[in-house]
């Protein structure tokens, strides 16, 4: 049997894959250590013996040269095809020789590429930027720094259009399901071992930090009692004809409609600010809520002006 | 305000083109009032409550647009002592507090309250800071 560990600065150490065998006796496990743009940079045994190294060129490129143990996974984390030496992003292959895409990007945001000029280049990968930037399926730039200074999905990936429903971390913890696939793997390093065991989440609740244990433990809450006290108050009797008695449904409502927009239910739309705010609106119900990036409920509510309301704040 | 029985079929029938739960002039006047009241002593909820709350002009907005003449300047003018304390309980906020601003027509998105506390204040920090990018 063999195993591949995942072992990062976080201390995340997930089974990637296990082969199955007829004896258990014989099981190798060795380690993947990876840098913060999620490629592999070394392999070790249990013993924590260096089984080989990997150096890469900025964009990808082997360097200096081919190592002589050769494993799928690695530039950003990505399987590299032994044949074509192309990595998978998921969406497209990559050339690191070039330092291109192969194909053209299927998303292109004309708004940031007004103001962001490399994105007019859909070839790129990541705007020319590798370091600090890495792309999790070939169609989004997502900026790891960012993430790691503020636990928080960027802005850059949910105006992308793909991680509209994934704005936090906290609220992926919270839903407890789907898509951490998507959203784990595209950060890459710590996280990018939760692609294969999305389970495990909470193991990534310790690097979070308690915000993150909470979410998951009780679900999006206000910030406090008196914001969540204000809020019941102004909105409460809005709900009558949902049956809303008291605080813990108003909750309940809001939790029912972020965990909705997560799960991607048809009728549910969502969007991230550039502030990191999730919005969630539910047409059929009238329903809004809207969610801080670190998971924290905003508000919920009945639009007076029902759908317009809605348009105004996405556009 | 007093609104005939007809009056109030032909306000429905406006809300209902505009895909909106029929409401009472009475009833907008009230929240409008409300608002007003609530900004003067620091409006405390969030950008989207308060973005929200403005909505209850619009549609008064929208029924003095509609209603014929004479109604219309029933609406006008029990709106303008809250319309009044509303432009002294707020200044100028020429970017606008929606994220994509609203047209001017609609005046009441381009002031921001003179009281800033609770979540209102946090949320008008980033929209303060740059005048292109949205809320």
């Amino acid at each position: 049997m063999l195993r591949h560990v995942l072992r990062t600065a976080l201390s995340v150490a997930i089974v990637l894959l296990t082969a199955q065998a007829a004896t258990a006796q014989t099981d190798l496990v060795t380690y993947y250590h990876v840098d913060a743009t999620g490629s592999v940079r070394m392999i070790t045994d249990v013993n924590g013996q260096v089984m080989t190294r990997y150096d890469y060129l900025p964009f990808g490129q082997d360097w200096p040269d081919p190592p002589a143990v050769q494993d799928a996974r690695r530039f950003a984390g990505k399987e590299r095809d032994p044949a074509t030496g192309f990595d998978y992003f998921g969406g497209r292959y990559y050339a690191n020789g070039s330092g291109r895409f192969t194909t053209v990007d299927p998303i292109l945001d004309v708004e940031q590429a007004q103001v962001d000029p490399q994105r007019w280049n859909r070839y790129a990968y990541v705007t020319n930027r590798p370091l600090r930037f890495t792309d999790p399926d070939g169609r989004v730039i997502f900026d790891w720094a960012d993430f790691r200074r503020n636990v928080s999905i960027t802005s850059n990936f949910g105006e992308s259009g793909y991680g509209y429903f994934l704005p936090t971390v906290a609220a992926v913890a919270a839903i407890g399901s789907v898509a951490q696939d998507a959203f784990m793997f595209a950060a890459g390093g710590e996280l990018a071992a939760l692609r294969y065991a999305p389970k495990a989440l909470p193991l990534v609740a310790s690097a979070a930090g308690n915000l993150f244990a909470r979410a998951t433990q009780s679900g999006l809450q206000f910030a406090d009692q008196g914001r969540l006290d204000e809020h019941v108050g102004e909105h409460l009797r809005e709900f009558s004809e949902f049956g809303f008695k008291s605080g813990q449904d108003y909750i309940a409502g809001a939790n029912r409609l972020v965990d909705a927009a997560t799960r991607g239910v048809k009728g549910v739309e969502s969007f991230v600010r550039s502030n990191g705010d999730l919005l969630v609106y539910k047409r059929t119900t009238n329903e809004f809520a809207a969610v801080t990036k670190l998971g924290t409920l905003k508000t919920y509510f009945r639009p007076e002006k029902e759908y317009e309301y809605w348009l105004e704040q996405i556009k | 305000m007093e609104i005939t029985a007809d009056e109030g079929r032909l306000i429905a029938s406006l809300f209902e083109a505009k895909h909106v739960r029929p409401k009472s002039v009475a009833e907008l006047l009230l929240g409008w009032k409300k608002l007003v009241g609530e900004i003067e002593q620091g409006y405390r909820l969030t950008i989207y409550d308060y973005t929200n709350d403005l909505g209850t002009r619009d549609l008064l907005n929208y029924l003095s647009r509609n209603l014929p003449t004479e109604l219309s300047r029933r609406i006008e003018a029990a709106l303008e002592d809250a319309d009044s304390r509303f432009r002294a309980a707020t200044v100028e906020f020429p970017r606008g507090v929606l994220p994509r601003a609203a047209t001017s027509d609609r005046w009441w998105y381009f002031r921001k309250p003179k009281i800033m506390v609770g979540d209102l204040k946090d949320d008008f920090l980033p929209l303060e800071s740059s005048e292109t990018d949205p809320q």
